[in-house]
């Protein structure tokens, strides 16, 4: 049973890259930017997945992560060789959730959200003011990418980002599988009888804030790199409400959920482009309609569908 | 020193405007167990739209009375969408989260669309009244925050301690499924309490937008000031927000008139930071460590 699992969440991580690569070939530079960008957003929402869809954590400040990814690779990337323009935000965003979960030990529910709240409300204020860091309000330009041969512009970037997701998205699938993400499920559904069980809730906190930081970085640093400037506003309060929302809308704990929310988030928005200036009422009703209707996100539909429709040897997944 | 004394005073009615914004997210958190990240654009609605009109020449009562009428219909819209979270036996915090920051994110960007994106200050019709002190001048406005927030703290108080309404809002806080069977009427009350958290957060946006500067983007860190001051004193205690929204209106104002802007908006936040790491009960809850859990 679980190497056949395994297995299958092998194959969908290779069909994630194939449709990632496929679509560089054929889209055109301004669909691909699109694609390149929901991409980056899945990426982040696999972390944010993992918290609030395994550990049952509503974070709203993750966009600290997803600042210090962009920022860090807009100014390492000048000066260092990749890998290190990529490995010290991580290092620097695992030790700021570190010190995040210290400060949020002792508190779960509205208090953490409050308090990650707060915390993203602290980084805006730090981006906005840092300016030898951040350059301020005007921000950082002419952020370099990686490159990859064959491809050219937005589509070097969706190449390479695709496949982090189709990775990204394999660790996250088996994570479910094994004895800790068992554990933060545990955790999730009921505290005292998982304290009962021997799990220390504290390490599952940590363990899952601290994996939880690591994609939102690195999709930062992408999303530097995709648009090539960077500023206050792709690090604003709203993007991290937007990568919170992807999870939820998506379905906690799902593993499709980071693509799907990101589709629902990012792609659809920009679709619907006349109506550009109620994009972000949009995504506010969504997320609104999701938490007050529809609880397990669009995970509710794919399971409706199947029921429907699909073979009735399998039950639903979740 | 005449600044520190001016300072002072300033920060305390400010603090007072603070307290009415815990206090509209205490009354509903009390009546209802759902904790609304959306109280500060609620305010953020009064402020601007009373702003706006004025500022098109409209007398600033009717504008007032106009914008506490939006200001309900919206309440009672979110109030008839939170009932059903609210009823439901298994209450999943997480999201009553998300909900609330989708309607936050709904108002906001609403009232940017439609009321424009531009900051005003809002003139009330005491703005020019003040009082001289020294080099500074102490608008009218200021003082009107600490009476009204005195008068809305006194008709808190009464209705939930001593009227029926008050007492079904305290049994929904202690338990919704007891009170459920002990004949409160769950869903009524839950539209109720957004009612209540919408008046108060009308009066909280006319007054607040009279010394702080209105614009649709302010809703948020109103509410996360509204939560520092609560943190403060623990939700369940009202009395609490009143001293933890004078911490953070005098921190912010000596933090705005010494350090600067950034240093005034990071106020807020860093208090909630430090509370939960020094004093994770509150100041005042004796009771707090059970509440701080929920």
């Amino acid at each position: 049973m679980q190497v056949t699992r395994q297995r299958t969440y092998a194959i969908e991580a290779a069909a994630i890259a194939a449709v990632a690569i496929a679509a560089a070939v054929v889209l055109r530079p301004h669909e691909s930017q699109v694609a390149a960008l929901t991409v980056i957003f899945a990426l982040a929402g696999i972390g944010l997945n993992i918290l609030v869809g395994y550990a049952g954590l509503v974070s709203l400040g993750h966009v600290v992560f997803f600042a210090i990814g962009g920022y860090g690779w807009a100014r390492l990337s000048e000066i260092a060789p990749v890998p290190i323009a990529f490995l010290v935000p991580v290092l620097i965003s695992l030790a700021v959730a570190a010190g995040i979960v210290v400060v949020t030990l002792r508190v779960a529910g509205y208090y953490f959200g409050i308090t990650t709240l707060a915390i993203g409300l602290l980084s805006v204020v730090v981006v906005q003011n840092a300016v030898p860091l951040t350059g301020g309000h005007a921000g950082i330009a002419g952020i370099q990418q990686l490159g990859v041969p064959g491809f050219a512009g937005p589509d070097q970037v969706l190449v390479i980002v695709g496949i982090v997701l189709a990775i990204a998205y394999f660790l996250q699938s088996s994570l479910r599988e094994s004895p800790l993400g068992t554990a933060m499920l545990a955790t999730r559904f009921d505290l005292a009888a998982s304290r009962s069980l021997g799990i220390s809730i504290t390490s599952i906190k940590f363990l899952a804030f601290m994996i939880s930081a690591v994609p939102v970085t690195i999709a930062g640093a992408f999303l530097a790199q995709l648009v090539h400037y960077i500023g206050p506003d792709q690090f604003s309060l709203e993007a991290s409400i937007k990568l919170i929302a992807i999870a939820i809308i998506g379905g906690r704990g799902w593993r499709w959920a980071p693509i799907l929310g990101a589709v629902v988030v990012v792609t659809l928005p920009e679709l619907l482009r006349p109506l550009a200036e109620y994009r972000l009422v949009f995504y506010g009703a969504a997320l609104a309609f999701v938490a007050i209707f529809m609880p397990r996100g669009l995970s509710q539909l794919a399971v409706w569908v199947r029921e429907r429709f699909g073979s009735h040897r399998r039950k639903a997944a979740i | 020193m005449i600044d520190i004394a001016y300072f002072t005073i300033i920060g305390l009615c400010i603090g007072c405007g603070y307290a009415l914004v815990a206090l509209g997210i205490a009354t509903l958190f009390n009546g209802s167990g759902v904790l609304n990240f959306a109280q500060g654009d609620i305010i953020m609605i009064a402020a601007l739209y009373v702003a706006v009109r004025t500022t098109s020449g409209e007398n600033y009562l009717v504008a007032a009375l106009e914008a506490l009428a939006i200001v309900l219909v919206v309440c009672a819209l979110i109030g008839l969408l939170f009932v059903k979270p609210a009823v439901s036996r298994h209450r999943d915090i997480d999201l009553i989260i998300i909900g609330t920051i989708g309607i936050s994110t709904i108002l906001a960007n609403l009232a940017n669309n439609v009321l424009g994106s531009e900051t005003y200050s809002l003139r009330s019709p005491i703005t020019d009244l003040a009082v001289q002190l020294g080099s500074f001048t102490i608008s009218w406005d200021y003082f009107a925050l600490v009476i009204a927030a005195a008068i809305l703290f006194a008709g808190y108080l009464v209705v939930y301690k001593k009227t029926d309404i008050g007492l079904q809002m305290r049994a929904m806080s202690a338990d919704v499924d007891a009170a459920r069977y002990s004949g409160v009427q769950v869903a009524k009350l839950t539209v109720v309490g957004w009612l209540i958290a919408g008046f108060i957060g009308t009066f909280a946006g006319l007054l607040l937008g009279s010394v702080l500067l209105v614009s649709a983007s302010m809703g948020v860190p109103l509410t996360i000031s509204g939560f520092a001051a609560a943190m403060i004193g623990g939700l369940k205690n009202p009395w609490g927000a009143v001293l933890g929204g004078a911490i953070i209106g005098l921190a912010e104002t000596f933090a705005a008139g010494y350090l600067g802007t950034a240093a005034r908006q990071s106020i807020a936040p860093m208090i909630i930071i430090g509370v939960l790491l020094l004093l994770p009960r509150g100041i005042l809850a004796a009771r707090g460590a059970r509440s701080r859990v929920v």
